[in-house]
């Protein structure tokens, strides 16, 4: 199961929905009430969990839905 | 200009923090070094003065009988006394010195096993590998100082007894109150090492969630 795991991984695309949406991190951050360090951490694919609150929390002011915001992937050798 | 030169004294302070911690570690630091100093200068003026003090427990009041200015009074229970050196077969002495010393060593080994563990709760960051390294560290050696000290002090003092002629009066100077205190310390350090490995886990696992 972990080889599986080390093989894919979760790309999350707050970044460009960022840039399509017209909002910075900040103003994000305020919205959602999450911490600018956490989004970065989010934005920068570091993060290794999300809380469903948080996500029900970035669909609502990003209006988007789960799969928008985050797609799994298959890991560059 | 007094920014100035905080900013100037800023490596020295971070020097001086990094050689000496937070800060937490000195009291611990002061009050085992106030122990170990005390401890050893006893030891040591008992030995020039020929003499050494160690616990007995008196149960027949055959010999512990004081006899006081205005009245008389008796002993009982876990009593100091201190005897001569020269009263005492040498095998009794070093049983004695070997249960001192080791007491005195224990301490010191547990106040520097405690100070990364402090270090880390000062820090904020407690459920480090380091820490729980240094809690079984710390756990095995009360554990094992301890029961050199119960070893030698139970056979010291029963040599004592056996050397003064009270053999019959007296117990050995380690009670089963005093026995049952050392496992409910090392259980308790058990206990704190197990909640530290699941307070690792359970940080493990939040690392990274958003």
């Amino acid at each position: 199961m972990v080889e599986e795991f080390e093989s894919l991984h979760v790309v999350c695309h707050l970044d460009s929905l960022l840039t399509q949406r017209g909002l910075s991190l900040t103003e994000l951050s305020k919205l959602v009430d999450v911490s600018l360090a956490n989004l970065s951490v989010l934005k920068n694919n570091r993060a290794k969990a999300i809380r469903y609150s948080t996500l029900i929390a970035l669909c609502q002011v990003l209006d988007c839905q789960p799969g928008d915001l985050f797609t799994v992937n298959v890991r560059p050798d | 200009m007094t920014q100035g030169n905080r900013q100037g004294e800023l490596p020295d302070e971070a020097a001086k923090r990094k050689a000496f911690g937070t800060g937490y570690e000195l009291w611990v630091g002061l009050a085992i070094g106030f122990y170990v100093i005390y401890a050893v200068t006893e030891l040591i003026t008992d030995l020039v003065h020929e003499k050494i003090t160690l616990p007995l427990e008196f149960e027949s009041e055959a010999v512990a009988t004081l006899d006081f200015p205005g009245a008389d009074a008796t002993l009982s229970g876990l009593t100091q006394i201190t005897v001569a050196t020269t009263d005492l077969a040498t095998a009794t002495l070093v049983l004695l010195l070997i249960a001192k010393i080791t007491l005195i060593l224990t301490f010191i080994v547990a106040a520097i096993s405690i100070v990364p563990i402090i270090r880390d709760i000062a820090k904020g960051d407690p459920f480090t590998g380091r820490s729980i390294t240094a809690l079984g560290v710390l756990e095995s050696f009360i554990a094992v100082g301890c029961l050199v000290y119960f070893g030698a002090m139970v056979l010291g003092s029963n040599m004592v007894s056996r050397d003064l002629d009270i053999a019959d009066d007296v117990g050995p100077g380690v009670t089963t109150v005093l026995a049952f205190t050392l496992l409910g310390v090392v259980g308790g350090i058990e206990l704190l090492r197990r909640c530290y490995k699941s307070g690792q886990k359970a940080q493990e696992e939040l690392d990274g969630l958003v």
